[in-house]
């Protein structure tokens, strides 16, 4: 007996488990999924100089530090530091890259080559003695410590440390600058001499005094820095302390009115103030202020105003600045360069006017005339950039000696483009490095007919389908072997920009953080449309539209900041129309009705309660009211007070009906608190809309039902204990809930003990899986709820009466008529911390499901929903395997086939997005980060489908043979038998 | 060793099921003697003597034998308020419970909750006859903090004015509380389908109200048989846990001993031992034959 239950429990989870495996062949890589990686915007570059490989370092505002390759633009190697360690001053030190991350916490050396971190301190001791003290690198042009490399100095906590750039070991810092605030180092390149400027008198952004310090650092003395000179000047006007820049052996700063521009002398104590209205060329408007632009110096500071971008040169031996050119703006803005020193020169792009943005005009400045060095007019680098945001030059010595200049430009819709020569070398698209919401949309149907389509392609499939039965039979040779996988990766079925019968072939429409839409082919990744950065502030998309005619083009709506609205068309990118409603929307509520024209209504709350309409129709608002003015519940989170409070929305008292006044008000019906002191909301969330679910009832194996509780207002809540991490083990724990948003009402709620978050999870159907970390066993874990509903126990379900509609079963759930309600729930251990889940999704939801967990190491691992069963048995019973339900164990299984990222990590993986094919067995799903990464999964394997790499020719070919076979074969029997006869 | 995790495990799953069993409130009223109803008494005098608020004030403070039942019990009370015009809260009545201490806890649970309604006066009679036309919502709050001021934070709850004066004002309150006291939740049943309400406006106005207080479950704490490491490592598909071996481990008294399973062991044949690894290589095999199933399968065809 125990052994056949053993080989039944074993046999169950092998079955189970061997479909799981999403484990590849490899000439199958590619054929399902595509993985793009990006950096991110650029804030920060720096090239790589001499001898090295010719590569650009740049530091993101995702965190990420990364060397591009000059020639390609692909990425040669990257890091993504975590959240709150920030790069703020990426510097290249010779043979090493110097980061400053954390607001100063962290100093890092990395190696140019390979990206090795070589070192890494953390200057500043644990106490953080100003977070907000700027940070700043000062490369040393002499080696103190005699190692063989020169050394850095590195501002941070409003002290200067200077360190050994090969080893990170301490030299020297200082410890006294309590009530100066150093704002940046200059290291003098002719003495081994280190200049520190600053303010004194700091009060918010003004400061009286201009402080500056030097150290001189003799070779005799290794321990200890000579601070040889403090020098302070008080102009009349307060400064200001957003910037202050060295330029030509003088500090400059400006003083807080924005008018008046102070230097002094670094080494003689000498201050000079003029007023900035002498020095520009035209007069500023009215409350204009003109600003000191950081990057400038060398021997010429940069004044930008409103107007345009001045810039002056400080006179040598006076300190006097004077007007060497002056840049006006185009339309599409103007950047200007960091300036270099040697030679000294600062680069300018615009956009010149009548482009439409598509051109782009560079120029190199020299500091020292105002004159222009190198001028490339109009480069084209396409449409869509939404104006310029950053550049970077980078001067390199052409064949015939003479300077050359490339630029590293960086679009405001973050899109990095390397100019040389009069045009772009390479860009890459890092507005996906920020997707915000993705929505899947349909293609275009094919236009051409059935019958060329196929004469078109069957040159191609005969030969494919040729090489394909080679390949089966071990004919083939390594290179046909490469040719087939290439011409599967790559067909051109596959690569179509039409919708195909299966729906694999649809576009993923994601909106970034810069605001820019783009359209991506699921085939592979690449951008099908894009439209220039839509709004400030993105914050969701919508398909408004989705038309039953699959000719007509469906729409796409953005909805930005201050209640902005931006309809799209999701075949082509091109803006429909925009409307702005003029209040930050609070909460949104897509209805599930259509307006005649096929555009999804969809509710806008105000900050006042006040729901809006959109589309704004007359005809919209009737069917809004008319069908569920009254009806249409909605709950908002308060993470910071602790509170979920449900309203109803109801008709607006206000009788003078104006343009604009909401249809429908707000009214509150209840509210949860969760008590402060022991209690933070960690996640919340519910169904999907538009998840289907096939059956409403759950077969036993003793063939009774269990009936699935689906009522769609029901959310998931969890709660964690605040601050948990500074509390025992014993205090903490995470309380999950589930709560029916129209009523309030708490269905279930269980407490997790010395359970701590991040809680993450997935409400699908009528099951939650949730992951939380389990203090104690200091171990993640994942839960499993399902809800049943109880009501329909007594009754016997009967075909007939279903058939004819007697039964219970049709009778709609509702919350104000809530049935009793069975949960059963479940827990295992999970061996990596769960970032977030998502579950599959197929057109009719037949489909097994796969729960998608993105785990802390950026992968996705696809388990089987069955593990995450509450309802799996500790002892299985035969009725237990006729389900299906898999042995309880402590475990989930964490098996590498599982990861449906195979060996790829979608870095900095912040979502998960999942859609039907329309062939029921498949799913596929997104997943956005840093990195983008794509995949169609079939949870239940392709039972509807021929794979691909299935070889039509092979089985062609043996009907054939067998076809002769039995002619020959009857040929042969035949005779054989009239011989025997005639014996 | 392992007795005692399967132990745990067993203890466990009861819980599970109990979990299972009792973890929705079923909606049929319970008659326990803990949470028996409290009555209305019908010829309560009218509160017009009482000053608005007076309620709320008078019970905010929580009552260390003030509210006290004659158990000697402590007992708090706290009030309950409703709204009839959808923006102004008056008080409707109390909520009365005794204080029980709890092992290991600082703050005592909250038992035998009980709501002693206030009468209507005919204008909030009015008022909830308005309502009914209205179709408008009945909305009801008690302080979160009972145990502090009886100010807010509120927890609200609210029903359809109609379907309470269907339900005769048969209502029960469900405190959904925490460990510390806390009212997290109000959950209000009226025991009709608030789906189809009437409209018809009520001919009494006598309250039958009941009260309980919920709290938390707590999750069984996973038994933690696995070392980190065993659970760090991916497991192999078959390999099960030890206590599968012993067969039905819900009977523990038949099955034979942990360390007997093992000496077994060493006796098996071959193919005893190895099945494990020769089976999913039986399914390899088959597999890989799959991928030239065309053929086969062809050739069975034609053959017929």
């Amino acid at each position: 007996m125990a052994g056949a239950q053993k080989f039944f429990t074993i046999a169950t989870v092998f079955l189970v488990v061997a479909p799981l495996a999403q484990g590849l062949f490899e000439d199958q890589v590619g054929m399902w999924d595509w993985h793009q990686q990006y950096v991110g915007r650029v804030k920060s570059a720096v090239f790589s100089s001499g001898t090295q490989k010719k590569r650009v370092f740049v530091a993101t505002e995702q965190n990420a530090l990364a060397a591009l390759n000059l020639r390609t633009g692909q990425i040669a190697w990257r890091h993504l530091l975590g959240e709150g360690d920030s790069i703020q001053t990426l510097e290249s030190a010779g043979r090493t890259i110097i980061t400053i991350s954390g607001d100063g916490k962290y100093v890092r050396s990395w190696n140019p080559n390979d990206g090795v971190l070589l070192w890494e301190v953390a200057p500043q001791s644990s106490s953080k003695e100003d977070p907000d003290a700027p940070v700043d690198i000062g490369l040393l042009s002499f080696d103190w410590d005699g190692d063989g490399a020169n050394d850095v100095a590195i501002l941070a906590g409003n002290n200067v440390f200077v360190y050994s750039a090969l080893s990170g070991e301490l030299l020297w810092r200082t410890r006294m600058l309590t009530d100066i605030r150093i704002q940046k180092l200059h290291a003098d390149p002719s003495a081994k001499r280190l200049f520190a400027a600053g303010f004194l008198g700091v009060e918010g952004t003004a400061a009286s005094k201009l402080a500056i310090l030097s150290f001189d650092f003799p070779s005799e003395t290794k321990e200890e820095a000579i601070h040889k000179a403090h020098m302070e000047f008080e102009p009349l006007q307060p400064l200001s302390t957003k910037s202050l820049v060295f330029a030509n052996g003088y500090v400059a700063a400006l003083s807080s009115d924005g008018l008046t521009l102070v230097t002094h002398s670094l080494e003689r104590s000498a201050g000079f103030e003029a007023s900035a209205a002498d020095l520009l060329p035209f007069k500023l408007p009215r409350g204009g202020r003109a600003e000191l632009l950081p990057g400038v110096s060398g021997n010429a500071v940069a004044l930008s105003t409103g107007a345009g971008v001045v810039l002056l040169k400080i006179d040598e031996k006076t300190g006097h600045p004077s007007r060497t050119a002056v840049l006006s703006p185009s339309e599409g803005g103007l950047v200007l360069s960091d300036s270099l020193t040697d030679p000294a020169v600062v680069a300018a792009l615009t956009t010149p006017p009548g482009g439409g943005g598509d051109l782009l005009s560079a120029q190199v400045l020299s500091c020292e005339s105002g004159d222009v060095v190198s001028k490339s007019e109009s480069v084209q680098w396409g449409g869509n950039h939404g104006g310029l945001s950053r550049v970077f030059l980078n001067p390199y010595l052409k064949k015939d000696g003479t300077w050359g200049y490339r630029f590293l430009a960086v679009g405001g819709d973050d899109s990095l483009a390397l100019l040389q020569q009069g045009e772009v070398v390479w860009a890459r698209e890092e507005a996906l490095a920020g997707v915000v919401g993705v929505q899947f949309v349909n293609l275009p149907p094919d236009e051409e007919s059935a019958v060329k389509r196929v004469e078109e392609g069957i040159e191609e499939w005969v030969k494919l389908q040729l090489l394909a039965a080679k390949v089966t039979l071990f004919l083939a040779s390594e290179e046909e072997q490469q040719q087939l996988a290439n011409a599967r990766k790559f067909s051109a079925e596959k690569m179509k920009v039409t919708m195909d019968h299966n729906g694999f072939r649809r576009l993923i429409v994601v909106l970034t953080s810069c605001g820019k839409v783009l359209g991506l082919h699921t085939g592979d990744g690449r951008v099908i449309w894009s439209t220039p950065p839509l709004t400030k502030s993105p914050q969701r998309l919508f398909l408004s539209r989705t038309p039953s005619s699959p000719r007509t083009p469906p729409e796409i709506m953005v909805l930005g900041g201050e209640g902005e609205m931006i309809w799209v068309n999701g075949h082509t990118g091109a803006v429909l129309r925009k409307q702005s409603l003029g209040f930050e929307v609070s909460q949104v509520i897509p209805l599930p009705l259509k307006d005649p024209a096929e555009q999804r209504l969809v509710l806008l709350v105000d900050p006042e309660g006040g729901a809006h309409v959109v589309p704004g129709t007359a005809e919209a608002g009737a069917l809004f009211r008319e069908r569920l003015l009254g009806k249409t519940f909605y709950y908002k989170v308060d993470k910071k007070a602790g509170t979920i409070t449900g309203y109803v929305l109801q008709a607006p008292d206000s009788a003078g009906r104006s343009e604009g006044s909401p249809a429908a008000s707000s009214v509150e019906l209840w509210s949860i608190v969760f008590p402060k002191e022991t209690e933070q909301i960690a996640a919340v969330f519910g169904r999907r809309p538009e998840e289907s679910v096939h059956s409403q009832l759950r077969m036993l194996g003793n063939h009774q039902v269990l009936h699935k509780y689906l009522n769609r207002n029901t959310i998931f809540v969890a709660t964690t204990t605040p601050d948990e991490s500074s509390k025992p083990v014993d205090e903490r724990s995470v309380v999950a809930y589930l709560l029916d948003t129209v009523t309030g009402r708490v269905l279930y709620r269980v407490t997790h003990q010395n359970a701590q978050g991040p809680v993450s999870g997935v409400f699908s159907e009528n099951w939650i899986a949730y992951s939380y970390f389990n203090a104690r066993a200091f171990r993640p874990e994942i839960s499993a709820l399902e809800m049943f509903d109880e009501s329909h126990d007594s009754e016997k379900i009967d075909v007939l009466g279903a058939l004819f509609g007697g039964s219970n079963v049709t009778v709609p759930v509702s919350s104000l008529a809530p049935p009793p309600i069975k949960v059963v729930a479940q827990s295992y251990f999970f061996p990596q911390t769960v970032k977030m889940m998502a579950v599959t999704l197929t057109a009719k939801g037949i489909t097994g499901k796969q729960v998608l967990i993105g785990t802390s190491s950026d992968q996705i691992v696809a388990l089987d929903r069955r593990f995450v069963d509450p309802r799996r048995p500790e002892v299985v019973t035969p009725q237990d395997q006729e389900e299906g339900l898999i042995q309880y164990r402590e475990a989930l299984p964490f098996l590498p086939p599982l990861f449906i990222t195979h060996n790829n990590q979608v870095e900095g993986l912040r979502g998960i997005a999942t859609a039907p094919a329309r062939l029921e067995s498949n799913s596929l799903m997104f997943a956005y980060g840093i990195d983008l990464y794509y995949m169609r999964t079939a949870p239940s394997k392709t039972y509807d489908l021929l794979t691909e790499d299935f070889s039509y020719a092979l089985l062609v070919l043996t009907i054939l043979i067998l076809v002769g076979a039995i002619v020959v074969s009857a040929a042969i029997a035949h005779r054989n038998q009239l011989k025997n006869q005639w014996l | 060793m392992k007795r005692g995790v399967r132990a745990v495990c067993l203890a466990w799953l009861v819980v599970v099921l109990a979990v299972a069993e009792g973890a929705f409130e079923s909606d049929e009223l319970e008659w326990e003697a803990e949470e028996a109803p409290l009555p209305l008494p019908k010829e309560l005098p009218t509160a017009t003597t009482r000053a608005p608020g007076a309620a709320a004030q008078d019970s905010a403070r929580a009552a260390g034998g003030a509210g006290a039942g004659d158990s000697g019990d402590a007992g708090v009370v706290f009030p309950l308020e409703h709204s009839l015009d959808g923006v102004t809260f008056t008080p409707a009545g109390e909520f009365s419970a005794k204080l029980r201490p709890v092992a290991g806890q600082a703050v005592p649970k909250l038992t035998r909750v009980r709501l002693a309604r206030q009468p209507w006066s005919p204008a909030e009679q009015r008022a909830f006859v308005d309502l009914i036309a209205r179709n408008g919502y009945y909305r009801l709050r008690v302080p979160a903090h009972v145990f502090s001021a009886a100010g807010p934070p509120y927890v609200v709850t609210a029903v359809r004015a109609a379907c309470l004066a269907d339900a005769r004002f048969n209502e029960h309150f469900d405190l959904h509380v925490d460990t510390a006291g806390h009212v997290l939740a109000l959950g209000y049943k009226t025991f009709v389908d608030c789906t189809k309400a009437s409209g018809e406006p009520p001919r009494e106005w006598t309250f039958s109200s009941t009260a309980t207080v919920r709290s938390s479950l707590t999750a069984p704490r996973l038994a933690a048989t696995l070392s980190s490491m065993d659970a760090l490592k991916p497991p192999k598909a078959p390999k099960l846990p030890p206590r599968v071996e012993g067969g039905g481990s819900g009977k523990d008294g038949e099955a034979a001993g942990g360390e007997g399973d093992e000496e077994e062991e060493e006796e098996k044949t071959f193919f005893q031992k190895y099945w494990l690894y020769m089976i999913p290589a039986g399914l390899l095999l088959l597999n890989m034959m799959a991928a030239a199933a065309p053929d086969e399968a062809a050739q069975g065809a034609s053959r017929r």
